[in-house]
């Protein structure tokens, strides 16, 4: 007992946060997480506050209650914080605090990045709530359509701190979904290959690669809509050749993906919970795992049914109709594999179960009027009336909150050590379900009866009197049901039961954690040969914690984890990562402040906090790899009996990191292609873009420049792979000399040329455009001159060569970007004419 | 790369082979109605959708065909290897059977109104 | 037969607690392609109830019932079972079938050639719909004239903000939207008044965009054509 302790001591004096202030300089992830989460309750607190005030304003006919005005900012504040600050930052929140634990590892790979997401998640949300009380919320509606949230027609800030707000807030979420990536493939325990994986970690690898792929186009078409707004570059002016339906495309090509990233998180918490219950393995692993990559990959191909009014060509309707429908079957595959591990199992009823039950039934019931709106003649009849309202409340409420209810309920004796009881919790659920139901069962008639989404009132007479008054009343029995939840769990924390190890016999390891978790996970990281570790081999629960398992060395006073295979979870280097920092709250604060100096268009003001930021975010930078406050080169490395340090190897998380965040980045590039090719082929008043304003021999001299740079770095990490010695720092310089002939060049060109951006929607796309690639190639180039001097630091030598290693693909997108731009950008339109 | 290696890479590339046929069809009708609008009287058969009705059905019988391989290389795989490779023929018929089902609009409606 | 009597009760129902008429009700249609419309509702409500009640009342019962023991065997017998009924044959069957019925229901609704359409254009702006008859240089605002059974194709498009045309009992909606003309093809079956509004959210009085249609008889509709000539 006495080494148990002792073991814990050490760890903890590592891995605990510092003491007082210092938690904010917190990096772990449960630490992290549960800042998510909170936070993602308050304000979800705030957006049900926003909901009473829409029930009562529309309980009665003519009413005065609030002005159309104030209705609309309501209305529009409702839907994004519940989408972008409660939904998505609580799911992500939950997945932080569960992936590690769940599949074996001591926490996530980029604890920083962690930090500066919640940050960033944290600031954005207060500025955009800030609006709300400063009265001068945005008011287009969420999904902010352009022309009502332009310039024009909304000429305050409200639009502005929506989509700095939301962008600032969406740097959080790709985040977290680069992070969970990562870990997921890299950070296993050994031996738990893919089919060993708890089923909850297909769901959230799913939502995570969707995060990287869905985010980048509503994050491109915030840029361009601020672009716009603030430097009248008109996107979507049709007018100089734009196009307000591109827009939409942006919007709902991230908007219907996100829907599916709310609910596949949740239908992981049914999937790992419900086989607890029925106490047996979830039968039909195989068909989850194929349902979440259909359900993954079919909800990209379904944005346009938002916009089936829009005057698309009948055609093209039929294909993403059918596409809506089809994603019923993934779903219907789910539903009735819970269903048949119900059948054979043996089922205790206890309070999550009494949630996943509403889940059942509200959500199945949301599927099926999903698959009538799919209908295309349909859709014309119900789209933007309360019918819809009533179906993605359905969704939304019955595919995440009832499941993530079931998983607060589930996992509270995890972190509050006593269990939750059946005497009030039911009462809630009660109130919950009926509340609900009387408010939205009755909206879908209230919809059919005509009435549209988003009036602020109406008059009386159309038959929607009663309708709505008991929405509004069954609106109420829901908040005081929610309220009633609150105050379930917090009295819990008092009065509950105390829970026994493992309280409800789960099968898989974050039960094996401490209750409440200590901030290291796991003392020892066990060896994992089954699906269901706990269940294989109960007593982990105590051999974990007493140090009899991999990695318990603590004494080097790094946080280390262990590096396992992609595939088949062997075990492959120690992954060294790095500890509590104030640069996450440094490098967001100045993010923070260059969203407020472009909220407030004090722009100089804004250019310096940029700087600032940069400056921040290089200086985070260098305190890396093997800085002499992470992880330098020691003698004793090779003889402690554990696999490598990663900054030792060609392959570490940060090159998967780096992979995975370009194909977000990529993604974006591809929006921008598509509005470019959107615009000058389909947009209403397309010509033929004339580019003669761009040189094409200068961009192709300063692409050759950029080619002999890619060439030269790729071919010195093929050197170092195969430890030829090389003059490294030599080689750096030599390619930060061509990249920054590169930049300048294309510096040069972009402010030479002549773009007429304020007038024609293709000059500003091609500005920007330019802008894209000169921010790769700065980025590159700034890097690698860093690097180059770290050579002289001793951090990057032949044998640490592991930071040129991450760089590469970075130095490829680059090139890659440039030529395909210069392709499709330039040339394209030229063949185009000529043919 | 070889379908019936097991590797990760075939749990989606079916999908993938089917969301690049997706943005091609989508995107490409619409062009295709830009640049030469067929009649209205030709009805449904006009170039543009057999021209992509054909691509269509070669896709979905690729799609078949490596669904098919892998479920077969399944049969004898072990563990982890078997777990992969029936996902991957399962994700291939999914992917063969979304191509089909999207597709069959191009059968039954005409372009471009 | 059931899709007949919940129709009847649903609306009655409805009609009781109302007391009046709903000018905007999707469930009392007007014209062919709303009536269709209306159809396809009643039938896929009537599965969609029967599909709900059915998978719950199945959730229910498998997580109360006695329990058996199950080989692994057994399991895996059940789980195909299911899985390929319940969750592939139902819903595939499902959409097959609304895909039948739906498909010509929206042939009915496209503004294919008709010698008989009357083109009629609307202009949204911030708050109101200005509509012009090209053949007969007539303007009107918030306020359509047509002929009864004769289809109407009407050209939607907006000098400001996205707006949505829609005359819920007549038919679908259309956005109108600058720089874009949509066009929907609408007809009433019965002379009367027909209630419009816009549906997308367009700014401050969005509530109050409302509009009418109004269907006359053919001779009555030609007479307001010579009237409205003279006044204009």
């Amino acid at each position: 007992m006495n080494g148990k302790s002792e073991l814990h001591k050490n760890f903890a004096k590592v891995w605990d946060n510092l003491p007082g202030w210092g938690n904010l300089a917190a990096v772990n992830h449960t630490s992290i997480s549960q800042r998510f989460m909170l936070t993602g309750v308050i304000f979800f607190l705030v957006g049900i506050l926003l909901a009473m005030l829409i029930r009562s304003q529309l309980a009665l006919p003519g009413q005065t209650l609030i002005t159309a005005d104030l209705y609309s900012q309501v209305f529009t504040m409702h839907g994004t914080i519940m989408m972008f600050l409660f939904a998505i930052p609580v799911l992500e929140g939950a997945a932080m605090y569960l992936i590690p634990k769940m599949i074996g590892t001591r926490d996530l790979v980029f604890p920083r990045l962690s930090a500066l997401g919640y940050y960033c998640y944290l600031f954005g949300g207060l500025i955009l709530l800030s609006s709300l009380v400063l009265g001068i919320a945005p008011n287009s509606g969420w999904f902010m359509y352009t022309p009502l949230s332009s310039d024009d027609y909304s000429a305050g800030a409200g639009s502005d701190f929506w989509l700095l707000g939301v962008t600032f807030v969406e740097i959080s979420a790709v985040s977290a979904g680069i992070e969970l990536t990562v870990s997921i493939l890299r950070t296993r325990a050994p031996g738990m290959s893919l089919s060993k994986m708890p089923i909850f970690c297909w769901y959230i690898l799913a939502m995570a690669l969707m995060i990287v792929f869905g985010f980048p186009p509503l994050i491109l078409a915030s840029i361009l809509l601020e672009l716009e707004r603030a430097a009248q570059m008109p996107f979507f002016d049709p007018n100089a050749g734009g196009d307000p339906i591109l827009w939409q495309h942006l919007f709902w090509l991230f908007g219907h993906p996100e829907v599916y990233i709310i609910f596949l998180p949740a239908a992981g918490m049914v999937s790992t919970i419900l086989p607890v219950f029925a106490g047996r393995p979830l039968v039909g692993y195989r068909w989850v795992v194929l349902s979440v990559i259909i359900t993954g990959f079919i909800s990209f191909g379904l944005w346009v049914h938002h916009m089936f009014t829009v005057g698309i060509p009948h055609l093209a309707q039929a294909f993403f109709s059918i596409a809506s429908m089809l994603v019923a079957i993934p779903t219907g595959i789910q539903i009735f594999v819970w269903l048949t591990t119900l059948w054979v199992g043996r089922v205790r009823f206890e309070l999550p179960m009494l949630w996943i039950f509403g889940f059942l039934f509200i959500f199945v019931c949301g599927g099926l009027t999903g698959v009538m709106l799919a209908l295309v003649p349909f859709d014309w009849q119900v789209h933007d009336t309360h019918f819809v309202v009533a179906h993605f409340h359905y969704v939304l409420i019955g595919g995440m909150f009832f499941p993530l209810i079931a998983a607060l309920y589930y996992w509270l004796p995890h972190f509050s050590g006593r269990m939750p009881s059946m005497r009030m919790g039911r009462w809630a659920f009660g109130l919950v379900f009926v509340g609900f139901n009387s408010t939205f069962l009755i909206m879908h008639l209230t919809g059919l009866l005509g009435m549209p989404r988003r009036v602020f009132t109406y008059e009386s007479g159309l038959g929607w009197d009663w309708l709505n008054l008991s929405s509004s009343i069954g609106g109420f029995v829901l908040a005081i049901g929610i309220l009633m939840l609150v105050l379930d769990v917090t009295l819990h924390f008092r009065y509950g039961r105390k829970a026994s190890s493992n309280p409800w016999q789960a099968d898989t390891l974050e039960w094996a954690t401490g209750m409440p978790p200590v901030s290291y996970n796991f003392a020892s990281i066990p060896e994992v040969k089954s699906r269901h570790p706990l269940w294989d081999d109960p007593s982990l629960i105590n051999s974990i914690p007493a140090g009899e398992h991999g990695l318990k060395s603590i004494k080097h006073g790094r946080r280390e984890l262990y590096g396992t295979d992609a595939i088949s979870g062997k075990l492959k280097e120690v992954i060294h990562i790095p500890s509590h920092s104030w640069w996450p709250l440094i490098c967001a604060a100045t993010l923070a402040g260059l969203c407020i100096s472009l909220v407030s268009k004090a722009y100089m003001v804004g250019i310096f906090f940029a700087i600032l930021g940069l400056g921040f975010f290089l200086r985070w930078s260098w305190e890396n790899g093997t800085h002499k406050t992470m992880a330098p080169l020691t003698d004793e490395e090779a003889s402690r009996g554990e696999p490598p340090l990663h900054s030792r190897t060609f392959d570490g998380p940060g090159l998967w990191g780096m992979c995975v965040t370009l194909l977000a980045d990529g993604t974006l590039y591809l929006s921008l292609l598509f509005g470019w090719l959107y615009l000058w082929t389909v947009s209403p008043n397309k010509t033929l873009p004339d580019v003669s304003a761009i040189s094409p021999v200068l961009m192709g001299l300063s692409g050759a420049l950029l080619t002999i740079a890619v060439t030269l770095y790729r071919r010195l990490n093929r050197y170092l792979r195969r430890e030829q010695e090389k003059s490294l720092a030599k080689w750096l310089w030599l390619v930060s000399a061509c990249g920054m002939g590169h930049v300048g060049l294309l510096a040069f060109i972009t402010v030479s040329s002549d773009l007429q951006f304020t007038t024609n929607a293709y000059d500003a796309v091609l500005l920007v455009m330019l802008a894209f690639l000169l921010f790769h190639s700065i980025i590159s180039v700034i890097t690698t001159t860093l690097q180059a001097l770290r050579v002289s630091y001793d951090y990057i030598s032949t044998k640490l060569s592991y930071e040129i290693v991450v760089m590469s693909p970075m130095w490829l997108f680059t090139h890659v970007i440039f030529w395909l731009s210069f392709a499709s950008f330039l040339i394209l339109p030229t063949i185009w004419e000529a043919k | 790369m070889k379908v019936s290696r097991a590797h990760p890479w075939h749990l989606v590339a079916g999908f993938v082979i089917w969301a690049l046929w997706f943005v091609f069809t989508y995107g490409g009708v619409a062009v295709a109605c830009q640049l030469a609008k067929p009649a209205a009287e030709a009805g449904l058969f006009n170039w543009i959708n057999l021209s992509f009705l054909i691509p269509t059905f070669l896709i979905v019988i690729y799609l078949g065909i490596c669904a098919f391989k892998s479920w077969h290389v399944a049969a004898n795989a072990e563990n982890e290897s078997r777990f992969l490779l029936r996902v991957a023929a399962t994700s291939y018929l999914a992917s063969a059977i979304s191509t089909l089902a999207v597709g069959i609009p191009l059968l039954a409606m005409a372009p471009c109104i | 037969m059931v899709n007949r009597v919940t129709e009847y009760l649903f609306t009655a129902s409805a009609l009781l607690l109302a007391g009046c008429s709903e000018p905007y009700s999707i469930l009392a249609p007007a014209g062919p392609s709303a009536k269709a419309v209306t159809t396809i509702w009643w039938g896929m409500l009537t599965v969609g109830v029967v599909v709900l009640l059915g998978i719950c009342s199945l959730w229910w019962y498998a997580s109360f019932r006695r329990n058996r023991k199950y080989s692994d065997a057994d399991v895996k017998r059940v789980l195909t079972r299911m899985v390929l009924w319940g969750g592939i044959v139902l819903p595939t069957v499902g959409i097959t079938v609304l895909l039948i019925f739906g498909i010509p229901a929206g042939n009915i609704m496209l503004p294919l050639a008709d010698e008989r359409a009357v083109r009629i254009d609307v202009h949204a702006r911030q708050w109101a719909w200005d509509v012009t008859y090209p053949q007969h240089d007539i303007e009107l605002t918030d306020e359509i004239h047509i002929p009864v059974d004769t289809p109407i194709d009407i050209h939607v498009t907006s000098a400001d903000v996205i707006h949505g045309f829609w005359v819920p009992r007549l038919g679908g909606k259309i956005d109108a939207i600058p720089g874009h003309t949509n066009i929907v093809r609408l007809q009433a079956d019965e002379v009367g008044e027909f209630g419009g509004q816009c549906a997308e959210y367009c700014g401050l009085s969005h509530a109050k965009m409302h509009f009418k249609v109004i269907a006359h008889s053919a001779e009555k509709f030609d007479a307001w054509l010579v009237q409205q000539g003279k006044t204009q």
